[in-house]
């Protein structure tokens, strides 16, 4: 899963997927903006099919806490 | 939603910048502009004011616009000033938009398109303040029909088409400050671009309209005047009546009408007479009907108005047609008539080429004007070769012999048939029986179909004996089939059974003439057959023992001795 991950976040945030660690976050990559996020909140949820709660949209910040949320949501559906 | 149309080859994209004066994040619409522009031939590039603009365009040193569109678009939501409590006060909303259109057209923007609002997502339970909304938006469309360089953007309309539940994103209003879903965004940023391009000069003077299953559901050289679908009271003419309509108020706006149709004059004639029509024959600036290539029609029609070809917008619901003018004319908008007659009028509501600032008294008599000097144009040879397009469209013609399980569908096509039948011999079923039980008689079948799909049993000839000669009895193609020279491949391979069966002899055709197949008059003689007896009632041919008719070599010819089970759903 991380692997997808980090691919929808390379393609919505406009970086090569190698720039894309676990720890990748609006911190390490300056192009990771507020209007990207929304992007990427989109992406993730038509590409695993969840809709992430109201809590979990504050805590997307980096590939592995996406990854944690994802777990959550599928968890929860 | 309508698949956009694919840009056309060889025209490039305009460039346009579109500023967004807003008060909420509506980022969103960057991306679907240029979606939505590419089909419009526009590249947009799009961007925000901050979330203040009165601020950005009130100092002194803010923003120039000069070449650049504006659009106005706020979200009631933060409009914190234009609410006392649960009122809104439409006045000082109202002043706020009208501020932002002037300060944008007072520094150069080319045009302001200015949205209208709808009840915000934080509106109270039971309560919106309709009244005001309504007064707020009547406002902002009269700015619109006040000046022409204001254009409309109906938000409202837009988000009351999806619905809210769908157009409106709570939660991305909570989080971002995004009231609208991304499927609202890609309907604004349509009409946007479509607002856009017709103010850049993409607007069409002149609409070609087909004729049957167009116009008028049917047929009319097969079901008649009175059979065909175009009444208010009727419906599946419902739809056509509707369209008419549309198209009479259009060119009440000033748009030319004309037809470009594959008929006998007099039966298109008929119909435009028909007392429940809208259209009469009068409101065509400009007509032809009868046998030729609708790309050559379209040429000479645009000669004839005195339009460049890029002022046409060209409707029929042939899919063959639409593709081989875009073919052959990429610069005329093509547009396909639904295949479901009930969604004419509403998805032609929506195509992008047609201004919608009233009609003023100079747009309304240029229409008239053009009906009144209808000139002949010259004949313009810039159409482009229909025979490549025809091989373009990967035909494969079958020939056949038919079945019993075949003769319902041929018995049908001998009574429908009226345009390309050369006798036009109404053979019931069970006279094709008894010829296909005969040694004296021989049946032939034939089905075609091509990329766009299959059009199934189209055709057939009835050869008999005959004592002198072979005699064609009957020769007869569907009108779905015509132009496509699907009939010469048909007396072709109906002439080769006939002598492969009974000898090389000599063929006798005939052809009597009705009021509707004019088109098959010289068919054999262009086939190679000598005329023989010429009367008014019937004109004979004869194809001597030594010749064969001319086989085009424009598709896939496959002989087959019988339909094959797979194209039994043909029918």
């Amino acid at each position: 899963m991380n692997a997808r991950i980090r691919e929808i976040v390379a393609e919505v945030i406009g970086v090569s997927q190698a720039e894309v660690g676990e720890d990748a976050s609006p911190a390490t990559l300056p192009s990771w903006d507020s209007l990207r996020h929304m992007n990427l909140i989109v992406a993730l949820e038509d590409a695993f099919g969840v809709q992430f709660d109201d809590d979990a949209l504050g805590r997307l910040g980096s590939v592995s806490a996406i990854a944690g949320e994802l777990a959550r949501a599928r968890a929860a559906a | 939603m309508t698949p956009a149309p694919t840009p056309e080859p060889g025209v490039g994209l305009a460039t346009v910048h579109l500023h967004v004066l807003r008060n909420a994040t509506f980022e969103a619409l960057a991306e679907h502009a240029r979606c939505a522009g590419a089909t419009l031939r526009l590249a947009p590039r799009t961007t925000f004011s901050s979330y203040d603009p009165w601020l950005d365009l009130l100092s002194p040193d803010g923003p120039s616009f000069a070449g650049q569109s504006a659009l106005v678009l706020l979200a009631l939501d933060a409009l914190p000033e234009a609410w006392d409590g649960d009122r809104l006060d439409d006045a000082k909303a109202l002043a706020r938009v009208a501020a932002l259109v002037e300060a944008a057209l007072a520094r150069g923007a080319r045009d302001v398109l200015v949205a209208t609002f709808a009840a915000p997502i934080d509106a109270g339970p039971g309560f919106c303040d309709a009244a005001a909304l309504y007064r707020l938006n009547g406002e902002i469309a009269r700015l619109a029909e006040e000046d022409a360089r204001v254009e409309l953007i109906d938000v409202a309309r837009l988000i009351g088409r999806l619905g809210e539940e769908r157009a409106l994103d709570a939660r991305f209003w909570a989080h971002f400050r995004a009231p609208f879903s991304q499927e609202l965004h890609a309907a604004i940023a349509a009409e946007v671009c479509r607002a856009v391009a017709r103010r850049a000069g993409d607007v069409r003077k002149v609409v070609v309209l087909d004729a049957d299953n167009t116009l008028w559901g049917g047929v009319v050289g097969e079901d008649g005047p009175s059979g065909i679908a175009l009444s208010e009271n009727d419906p599946k003419g419902r739809p056509f009546h509707a369209f008419q309509r549309q198209l009479r108020a259009l060119r009440g706006r000033g748009v030319l009408l004309a037809l470009a149709s594959k008929n006998e004059p007099a039966d298109v004639a008929a119909a435009l007479a028909h007392p429940e029509s809208a259209l009469r024959a009068e409101h065509f600036a400009a007509s032809r009907v009868g046998w030729g290539d609708k790309a050559e029609s379209l040429v000479q029609i645009a000669a004839e108005l005195g339009v460049g070809l890029d002022s046409l917008v060209f409707v029929d619901d042939s899919a063959i047609e639409c593709a081989r003018v875009r073919a052959a004319l990429p610069m005329v908008a093509v547009w396909q008539v639904p295949a479901q007659a009930h969604r004419l009028p509403r998805e032609f509501a929506r195509v992008p080429w047609f201004g919608a600032r009233p009609p003023t008294e100079d747009d309304a008599r240029r229409a008239a004007d053009y009906a009144a000097e209808r000139r002949r144009a010259t004949e313009a040879a810039a159409f482009g070769d229909r025979e490549a397009f025809l091989r373009s469209l990967e035909m494969v013609v079958r020939v056949w012999d038919p079945g019993a399980h075949d003769l319902a569908r041929l018995a049908q096509l001998c009574q429908k048939t009226n345009q390309f039948n050369l006798t036009t011999t109404r053979h019931s079923a069970a006279d094709l029986a008894r010829a296909l039980a005969s040694d004296d008689a021989l049946l032939v079948g034939v089905s075609s179909a091509d990329r766009f799909g299959d059009q199934g049993t189209v055709g057939l000839a009835l050869i008999e004996r005959g004592t002198d000669a072979c005699e064609i009895r009957t020769l007869l193609l569907s009108c779905r089939a015509l132009g496509r020279s699907i009939e010469q491949a048909l007396l072709a391979e109906a002439v080769r059974r006939a002598r492969a069966r009974w000898g090389a002899r000599p063929v006798r055709g005939r052809h009597l003439p009705t009021a509707k197949n004019g088109q098959t008059r010289d068919f054999y003689g262009r086939a190679g057959f000598a005329p023989e007896r010429d009367s008014p009632a019937e004109r004979t041919f004869l194809l001597p023992a030594d010749r064969d008719p001319p086989c085009p070599d424009l598709f896939k010819l496959e002989r087959a001795p019988a339909r094959s089970q797979s194209e039994t759903r043909w029918s």
